[in-house]
């Protein structure tokens, strides 16, 4: 039992820290990019979502993806 | 509404609604440690605060709850639906003060990490009076903190309407491990039965309303329209509508809210963009069909946002015949203008 709440503690720990580091090169480039309604918003903005950011990043990984995926694709068509 | 994202949206209504949330729980705090003071002048600050914050959290949860249902039933509890999410994120914010004081006391203060010691310290899964009770509050509280962190409308945006309801709804699972948090808590700490008794009538009380407004719904979707032509089904007279205001008649599974302005009546599909709100019970504002749940608004001729805004709705056919109001269920796209019927 400890061991396994040690394990999941430290994968929590890993999500959490990826999060983090997702969170600043999402919150300086990619949200811009990735919803339209976020250009030209403030810190303030930027600050409520930063938590949400952090907890829910792979999601948000993959939308900005898709997006990137889907502008170099019309590029190169 | 929005074409650009901000912190918040702040509006006289909102910072009114925000000041008197935080009048209320410091006026709450304060009543409860004076309280306990009185009562229980050998409890320690850290167990007042433990208690004091858990109460509130429990009472503003219940007040969330009940927000959607009252104003389904009643109109005048609309204001409150308004602005729930900072009602929600207050709540959170104050369990989150219970939690980390409840692991700081209980779990901190010897060698082991302290959400080790949370889920180790106490494996008494099969016994009633034993169980470890504060693991459930912890999952609750991480689904608080998953719906508190997205209740911004960028959220609602990126994650999908559909998925943002779904994430939302898991308030009613951390509903009921909150009660169970509490019950089986109190059975190992107190001897007084009020907390299961309030906490009994709160969970009665909820699921009451939620059962009479089901009820309300479902014969509001059952009700049968007889007449059928070309396409078109018979709903209702056109005396029954009120200038700016619509009637919801639900055809063929699909809620369709028919609005009366400047004495014509359009169609259009009843759910909002924006949280799924019910069109229908709204009004028409500055000439727009405004929904009552967060003030999204859409042009009653072709369910468009006004712009900058892009939210469309579905339009629908409508026909006045000898006062008779008579809408085609099958949809236009979303967006698609309809002349709308004049009323004789």
């Amino acid at each position: 039992m400890v061991v396994a709440v040690k394990i999941a503690l430290i994968l929590g720990s890993v999500y959490l820290v990826m999060g983090m580091i997702f969170a600043i090169f999402f919150l300086s480039r990619g949200i811009e990019k990735m919803d339209t309604a976020a250009h030209g918003s403030g810190f303030g903005f930027r600050m409520i979502i930063l938590p949400g950011t952090i907890a829910l990043w792979p999601v948000l990984l993959k939308k900005w993806m898709n997006i990137k995926k889907i502008r170099h694709d019309k590029t190169a068509s | 509404m929005s074409a650009g994202y901000t912190a918040v949206g702040w509006n006289r209504q909102k910072k009114l609604y925000d000041w008197f949330i935080f009048g209320f729980c410091v006026l709450y705090l304060i009543s409860f440690i004076l309280v306990t003071a009185c009562i229980n002048p050998d409890y320690t600050f850290e167990t007042v605060l433990i208690r004091s914050t858990s109460t509130l959290a429990v009472l503003l949860l219940h007040v969330i709850l009940s927000i959607g249902p009252l104003a389904r039933m009643n109109k005048k509890f609309l204001p409150l639906l308004y602005n729930r999410r900072h009602l929600g994120v207050t709540m959170f914010c104050i369990a989150a003060v219970h939690g980390v004081f409840s692991i700081i006391q209980f779990h901190a203060l010897g060698h082991v990490n302290p959400f080790v010691s949370l889920f180790t310290s106490n494996t008494n899964f099969f016994s009633l009076s034993g169980f470890p009770f504060q693991s459930l509050g912890f999952f609750a509280l991480i689904i608080f903190f998953l719906m508190a962190v997205t209740s911004h409308d960028f959220w609602l945006h990126n994650l999908s309407p559909k998925v943002w309801k779904t994430l939302h709804m898991f308030v009613y699972l951390a509903y009921c491990l909150i009660v169970m948090h509490v019950m089986l808590g109190v059975i190992q700490y107190e001897t007084h039965p009020v907390f299961v008794l309030l906490i009994a009538a709160g969970s009665l009380w909820l699921i009451s309303l939620h059962l009479i407004v089901g009820r309300r719904e479902i014969k509001k979707d059952n009700e049968k329209f007889g007449l059928a032509n070309e396409g078109f089904v018979a709903v209702c007279d056109a005396g029954e509508f009120e200038e700016g205001r619509a009637k919801i008649f639900c055809i063929d599974e699909e809620r369709i809210a028919v609005y009366k302005h400047e004495n014509k009546l359009y169609a259009i599909h009843n759910v909002c963009k924006h949280q799924g709100g019910p069109l229908g019970e709204g009004k028409i504002i500055d000439g727009c069909i405004t929904c009552p749940w967060h003030g999204y608004q859409y042009l009653p001729n072709n369910g468009q946002s006004p712009p900058p805004f892009t939210e469309k709705v579905s339009t629908y056919d409508v026909r006045v015949e000898d006062m008779k109001v008579w809408v085609n269920p099958k949809p236009f796209a979303e967006g698609t203008e309809r002349p709308g019927a004049v009323i004789n």
